[in-house]
């Protein structure tokens, strides 16, 4: 019973980290995709904000140290910009 | 005798090869297999007249030259037959529904799912532009590379999904013309 419970706590801490992409890789790949460099497919320091009219603005910062702010639309168009 | 506290060998074992079996049920090794399936299955079926032809010409080596003029036409005839027919197979998956699975997908995120689709908007509004100043026929070849790129690079990104990257690449041939059917 109990290797059971281990093999069953295994299979639930496994699954999702294999499947899942995080929030900090979806933004690097972003930053990517739009043509910036952002090493290590990865960023730190996010911060999110949106406006009255739904425009949503991320600021992130890539392990090379350059932060970026990615703009989405209220209709859904991303654009992302270096910052420093 | 009481049981020890720290974990058992046996314990340890039957975690690490639970994991490895979880890690095997998210990434198949039959994906990358799959993924090339039909191109390859049609490439070995193409292939094959070569080497029927070479072994009836083992078979009879004092052929004239007619014969070898009818083997010729052999090879060709099934030459064509063979790579239309894989096209006519390639081209199976429906695109609605290649659109709900890129929207459901869990190997890209959403914020690279939005920019896909801006990248997608703008490619159909550049196609919608060049009509309008009936330059698209001119533009044509610089549209299409536009979309090759975009493919790839969508292709690329969904590497956690080999299916649907592999089912992507195989229909984009549907996906041009659809996009060239689009209108403002």
């Amino acid at each position: 019973m109990k290797r059971i419970l281990l093999a069953l706590l295994a299979m639930v801490f496994m699954v999702p980290t294999a499947h899942a992409v995080s929030k900090a890789e979806d933004i690097a790949t972003t930053i990517i995709l739009r043509g910036h460099a952002c090493p290590g497919r990865t960023v730190n320091n996010i911060a999110e904000s949106m406006d009255a009219s739904g425009n949503k603005t991320i600021q992130a910062t890539c392990s090379n140290g350059v932060r970026y702010q990615l703009n989405v639309s209220a209709d859904g168009r991303v654009s992302v910009q270096r910052l420093n | 005798m009481q049981t020890p506290e720290f974990p058992n060998v046996v314990d340890i074992i039957v975690v690490v090869v639970t994991c490895l079996i979880a890690l095997m049920l998210a990434f198949p090794l039959y994906a990358d297999a799959q993924g090339f399936s039909n191109t390859d299955v049609s490439r070995v079926e193409a292939a094959e007249p070569n080497s029927n032809v070479k072994r009836h010409v083992t078979k009879v080596p004092v052929l004239k030259v007619a014969n070898v003029t009818e083997l010729k036409f052999e090879k060709t005839e099934a030459e064509e037959t063979k790579p239309e027919k894989a096209k006519t197979e390639q081209v199976t998956v429906d695109i609605d529904t290649l659109k709900t699975r890129l929207k459901e997908t869990d190997a890209i995120g959403v914020f690279t799912k939005l920019a896909i689709r801006s990248d997608i908007v703008g490619l159909v509004e550049e196609i919608n532009r060049y009509r309008k100043q009936s330059k698209l026929e001119l533009k044509k070849a610089e549209v299409r590379a536009n979309f090759d790129g975009l493919l790839l690079k969508i292709v690329t990104l969904l590497e956690g999904d080999p299916v649907l990257s592999r089912d992507l690449y195989v229909s984009r041939e549907s996906i041009w013309k659809s996009l060239l059917e689009v209108k403002a």
